[in-house]
């Protein structure tokens, strides 16, 4: 499944890309391209544990990992989890459960001064909440913010249900279903 | 996230994507700081806190360095009529430029640097001087050894593929 997308970068080109499912191929891409120094073969993904979240990915049907593609390079990272968990509203709906969500390290705002692309984030919810429309779930997404991000989702208007003691306190934000 | 509007977009072309190819889509986006979500994605915003400006600086230059000359490789390499081994090919070719730009001379440094303030003046694809060199520099920096090893994938890959094709026609006819 590919999905062809338009992001603009900071000095306002668009450009065209696609989000497509995580290969071999974006594993190598992110240890190469999003550290100063390749890892040695062999010590593949130490910290982050993408090779783990693909190989999930590739056994389990109810996980799936996602790059988001620009000029054949990986400018952002997604993994769902898309059968397990359930809204945490009265009625439990089932949901996309977003387990991770990155962008590639010249692409933060707060970092890079110019950053090489803007909405890489915006572009990847939405792209999650696609597939819960894909599956059935009517848009229904939930993820876990990390403290630094809260304000992000906040401006993309998802409700914030506060801390969760099971996830070390991260807030939890739940999207509704779609309108009608 | 409007959700009136996504809905609007759902009913329209059942396909979310398609708002960005909307320009005030993209209007709506000012957020300026981090996006990470996901317990698993603590030790990667730790990572990226760990890195000095000059580590994000050379980062940035390789990836814009990368974003040019890989659609380039893959252009050329299209030319090859690699059917079904065209990946796997691209794959290695891939790993191969990378590791020999790891370290660059102070002339692919110079061209490197022209190379990428060309690519940010935006213009036709037909004035970009310097990226029209990028496939002959491309072939420069395959080795004789490079340029073996991408065969023998390609060999590898379309014997798969004739091995393949082959237990296919193993299968008794359906009798009409």
């Amino acid at each position: 499944m590919v999905s062809p997308v338009r992001i603009k970068t900071t000095d306002g080109q668009f450009l065209e890309g696609q989000i497509v499912p995580m290969d071999e191929g974006h594993l190598y891409d992110v240890e190469a391209f999003w550290q100063p120094i390749l890892t040695a073969v062999g010590q593949l993904d130490p910290v982050w544990k993408w090779e783990y979240k693909l190989r999930q990915s590739q056994r389990q049907d109810s996980y799936e990992t996602y790059s988001l593609d620009v000029d054949n390079l990986s400018q952002g990272l997604l993994f769902v989890e898309t059968q397990q968990h359930r809204s945490q509203q009265s009625q439990r709906f089932p949901l996309v459960y977003v387990e991770m969500l990155v962008t590639a390290p010249w692409n933060r705002v707060d970092i890079e001064q110019p950053p090489w692309l803007r909405g890489v984030g915006s572009l990847l919810l939405l792209f999650s909440r696609q597939r819960s429309v894909e599956l059935g779930y009517d848009g229904r997404v939930a993820l876990h913010s990390l403290p630094s991000a809260e304000g992000f989702y906040h401006t993309q208007g998802m409700p914030d249900y506060g801390p969760d003691p099971d996830k070390d306190g991260l807030v939890y934000f739940e999207y509704s279903a779609l309108p009608v | 996230m409007d959700d009136q509007r996504l809905a609007k977009q759902l009913a329209k072309t059942g396909n979310l994507m398609d708002l960005t190819y909307q320009n005030d889509w993209w209007d709506a986006d000012n957020w300026d700081g981090p996006i990470e979500a996901g317990v698993m994605a603590k030790p990667y915003a730790a990572y990226l806190e760990s890195l000095t400006p000059e580590q994000h600086q050379f980062l940035h230059r390789r990836m814009r360095l990368f974003s040019i000359l890989l659609p380039e490789l893959e252009r050329w390499l299209q030319s090859w009529d690699l059917g079904c081994s065209f990946k796997a090919v691209y794959t290695e070719a891939r790993r191969r430029i990378y590791t020999h730009l790891q370290e660059p001379t102070p002339e692919q440094t110079d061209w490197i640097t022209a190379l990428i303030a060309e690519d940010d003046q935006h213009l036709p694809m037909e004035k970009q001087v310097l990226r029209a060199q990028a496939i002959p520099m491309l072939s420069a920096l395959l080795t004789q050894d490079d340029r073996q090893t991408l065969a023998d994938i390609a060999a590898q890959g379309m014997a798969q593929g004739v091995l393949k094709m082959a237990q296919v026609d193993t299968i008794p006819p359906v009798a009409v």
